[in-house]
């Protein structure tokens, strides 16, 4: 009971607080928001492009129960005494024709349909869709595929020849699967004969013996063979495509939100850090350790709640957006959109997650600080222990080794091991970098003042800037990841000489090299706020002692390119451990690759840039 | 006065660091202060003032001796219950800054009776209650940044006694004031004192000193030569 009043109260501490605060709040939400909505968002897209089996079901067995192909072609008299006397059947034809409309010629598949086979309660419906005009109604006249009437320049209600015959043209319809494909659907003449037929027993168990068929000539096709075995036409090869792209999209999305939990974590660092002194006083007014951390998560995760909710909408109003282009992008008729709802309740149990994750340890830190020291502002530096380097070491060792045993392993636990490999490594480097910064602070005395300065701060505060190297690391090791993704099946392309379509993955791949490098940046200057916070006792003293704002801005521009550095060294191997999982899981058929401009671009360019942003920011920076 | 000290310090000490780095910021001192009873420590910088205050409050604990706070052995208590200590019976006022920024004049004081487990209806009703003390009650639904500093002061003295709180630590509460609002925030300590309540009030300022029933002067962690002065509750009042 004393502890719910304790939390309505200190709740109500928090979200004035995070009122106040309206721009880290924002990005906290925005963060989620982000990741939210790539989730809810892609998650519905991928659901709706993806073929379900009613879709390859009805695009080769229309609303049938049952398939056959005769041995000779039969007329519908013949055929009705192969089946019960209550099925339903119809037949159709396909085969390969040429079509000619004034001097141009075409080749196309030529689809014959009883008439209202295709209407609403007919067994070929769904085979072939009508996007416009109507049906053929006479053995004259034909639908054309919209890729058939451009190749021949021929509109609705013009005549073409098909095999010689003429026809009227007066609809335009596709192959749902095939959107692309060449074709014209003309109306079967009654009674002809076909070897083509589609069979509705009407009753739940077809009473047709399949074993009977095949001895007596005909091949049969139905629903189980969808259900049992990839679909005609596409085989191993296409399961593998499949399987690496999901793979890709799990490792990225965990990474995803992994970094986003990172860059949060930096933020409510620099938060909490702002209110030291706030959160004394309400211990000192009697809030226990418990209260205090309850309150911080549970803001946290308010906050989180709103990314959660503004993402799904974001990602759905998205994905309803650009859903009547995705039928262009993948050559198939999606249908309408399709909401992924385990996406949804992932994304809605992942974004609070990885907020508390991240809100965990600097909440944890500052409920546990002395009452009388958070009072006092001062914060005591933490030193970098051996024991943090040993928890590193011990955490990339694990990762290396689950990585090279679990990418030998089935899909599932494949793409499990590349993702959790990959964040041990992060977190392994990030543990060690704390040692790391105290060693380097350690041999920093022969450079320049405001390099030196941030140097051992750096070191001072190793175990505060731990975290925020791994971060960096984190996001660069996520655009190094993509660019050696990029590089390999690149290479993979050129060697097969023939169009791939890796376009959309390219696509994706740059806006993701985009994305880390501005993530990276932006963690960078969270950093440099934190450094700023920290050394606010400092920078007063470098002012009394006269130094001018040129070097106040020098500092804060080295703090923020010597964190970015590290975390740029720091994530080749970051990046480049999960890119050889990947590609060794992929297949033999990927060849490994280094992106060594991407990496120059990492230590060099990134520093540089945080540099140049830290200083011009250096004094206009917010003290929210 | 009652004969129950609602504080009292035997023989404690404070050492921070170890070995040779180990440095006696405080004792050993013994004092108590009662019900009532308005006790000012004065003394140079590092003379222990605010070690000693930290101590008092819970909020730090002593290396050697024992403190007890309305009859509880601080050295004996979880941290939990200490924080109950600190919710209950203590309160702080410090130079400045003392309020949360997002909290109004009202909810700031209710904070320790809501921290407590009070419904909120309750909590404000005891807040009105010590606001009306202080004469801030038109003032309950302003944020401290709408507060002058003399308020600002006031309203931490209402959080200080709110509800069933009886003790009062402040660390040179009128430092960051101007004269006037100074001796408005130490005539507004003393008739708290008057009215059953006890403070122990840390200062520079002998002119605030006057206003306390005793003082004790600390130098080098121990109290000075003749070790407190006892103004008879009367000296410097309303002076």
């Amino acid at each position: 009971m004393r502890a719910l009043g304790a939390l309505r109260a200190l709740l109500r501490v928090e979200l004035r607080a995070a009122r106040r605060n309206a721009r880290r709040s924002w990005l906290v939400i925005g963060l989620v928001t982000l990741s939210v909505a790539a989730m809810c968002g892609g998650g519905a897209l991928f659901k709706t492009a993806s073929v379900t089996t009613d879709e390859m079901c009805a695009n080769w067995l229309g609303a049938a129960a049952l398939g056959v192909r005769t041995y000779d072609a039969l007329e519908p008299n013949a055929f009705a005494a192969l089946v019960p006397p209550e099925a339903r059947f119809t037949g159709y034809t396909r085969a390969e024709a040429t079509a000619a409309f004034g001097s141009k010629t075409t080749e196309l598949e030529l689809w014959g349909f009883e008439r209202g086979a295709l209407n609403g309660d007919g067994l070929a419906r769904g085979l072939l869709r009508l996007v416009d005009g109507r049906a053929p109604s006479g053995v004259d006249e034909c639908a054309l595929s919209p890729s058939a009437a451009r190749e021949l320049g021929v509109a609705l209600g013009e005549r073409l020849q098909l095999e010689g015959k003429p026809h009227t043209v007066v609809g335009l319809a596709v192959r749902p699967e095939e959107l692309e494909s060449a074709l014209a659907w003309t109306e079967l003449a009654p009674g002809s004969g076909t070897r083509l037929w589609l069979v509705d027993t009407q009753s739940e168990h077809p009473a047709l013996d399949a074993d009977a068929w095949f001895e007596a000539g005909h091949r049969t096709w139905s629903r189980e063979l969808y259900v049992a075995d990839p679909p005609v036409g596409h085989g191993e090869e296409f399961s593998e495509r499949d399987i690496f792209e999901e793979l890709v999209t799990f490792v990225l999305g965990g990474f995803a939100f992994f970094e986003a939990a990172l860059v949060m974590a930096a933020t409510f660092a620099v938060g909490v850090r702002r209110r030291q002194r706030e959160i004394g006083l309400v211990s000192a007014n009697g809030a226990t350790v418990l209260d205090v951390l309850r309150a911080l998560c549970l803001g946290a995760g308010a906050l989180a709640s709103v990314g959660v909710v503004l993402g799904t909408a974001l990602g759905l109003g998205v994905a309803f957006a650009v859903a009547p282009w995705l039928d262009a992008w993948n050559g198939r008729w999606n249908g309408p959109l399709e909401i992924s709802l385990p996406h949804i309740v992932a994304a809605a149990l992942l974004g609070p997650a990885s907020a508390l994750a991240a809100t965990l340890l600097p909440a944890l830190g500052a409920a546990r600080l002395p009452v009388s020291v958070a009072l006092s502002g001062r914060r005591p530096a933490l030193v970098a222990t051996r024991a943090w380097l040993a928890l590193g070491l011990v955490l990339i060792t694990l990762g290396s080794v689950w990585l090279v045993l679990g990418v030998r392993a089935d899909d599932a636990t494949a793409a499990a091991s590349v993702l959790g490999a990959s964040i041990a490594c992060v977190l392994g480097l990030g543990a060690c970098s704390p040692w790391i910064l105290a060693a380097l602070a350690r041999r920093a005395g022969a450079l320049p003042l405001a390099w030196r300065l941030a140097a051992r701060d750096a070191g001072r505060f190793g175990a505060r800037n731990g975290p925020v190297v791994t971060a960096v690391l984190a996001a660069l090791a996520l655009s190094v990841l993509l660019a050696s993704l990029a590089g390999s099946v690149d290479g993979f392309v050129a060697e097969q000489n023939e169009p791939v379509s890796v376009g959309p993955e390219l696509g994706l791949v740059h806006l993701g090299l985009a994305l880390s490098l501005v993530t990276s940046l932006l963690v960078v200057l969270l950093a440099t706020a934190l450094a700023d916070v920290e050394s606010e006792a400092d920078a007063r003293v470098l002012d009394a002692v006269g130094a001018d704002p040129r070097t106040q801005r020098n500092l804060a521009g080295a703090r923020a390119a010597y964190l970015a550095l590290l975390g740029a060294l720091l994530s080749a191997p970051a990046g480049l451990v999960p890119s050889w999982g990947l590609v060794k899981f992929a297949d033999a058929r990927l060849e490994f690759h280094t992106p060594w401009p991407q990496l120059l671009v990492c230590a060099l360019g990134l520093p540089l840039l945080a540099f140049c942003a830290a200083w011009l920011t250096a004094a206009r920076r917010s003290t929210n | 006065m009652s004969a129950q000290p609602i504080l009292a310090f035997d023989a404690v000490t404070r050492v921070h660091g170890a070995g040779p780095n180990a440095v006696r910021a405080l004792g050993p001192v013994s004092f108590a202060v009662s019900a009532g009873e308005l006790v000012a420590v004065m003394g140079p910088s590092g003379a222990g003032k605010s070690t000693l205050l930290a101590i008092a409050g819970a909020l730090d604990r002593p290396s050697e001796g024992r403190v007890l706070l309305a009859g509880e052995d601080l050295a004996t208590r979880t941290h939990a219950q200490l924080a109950r200590l600190r919710r209950r019976v203590v309160g702080y006022v410090f130079q400045e800054l003392n309020l949360l920024p997002g909290l109004t004049a009202l909810e700031n004081v209710a904070l320790p009776l809501e921290l407590d487990g009070l419904s909120i209806a309750r909590a404000r009703d005891q807040a009105q209650a010590a606001l009306q003390r202080v004469r801030l009650t038109a003032l309950a639904e302003r944020f401290p940044d709408e507060l002058s500093g003399g308020e600002q002061q006031r309203v931490a003295i209402a959080r200080a006694f709110v509800g069933e709180r009886s003790l009062l630590l402040a660390d040179e509460p009128t430092g960051a004031l101007d004269s006037l609002n100074g001796e408005l925030v130490m005539r507004m300590l003393r008739e708290q004192c008057d009215g059953g309540r006890s403070a122990v009030l840390v200062t520079h300022d002998a002119t605030h000193a006057a206003w306390a029933d005793r003082v004790l002067y600390l130098r080098d962690g121990r109290l000075g030569a003749g070790g407190e002065v006892s103004l008879s509750g009367a000296a410097g009042r309303g002076a």
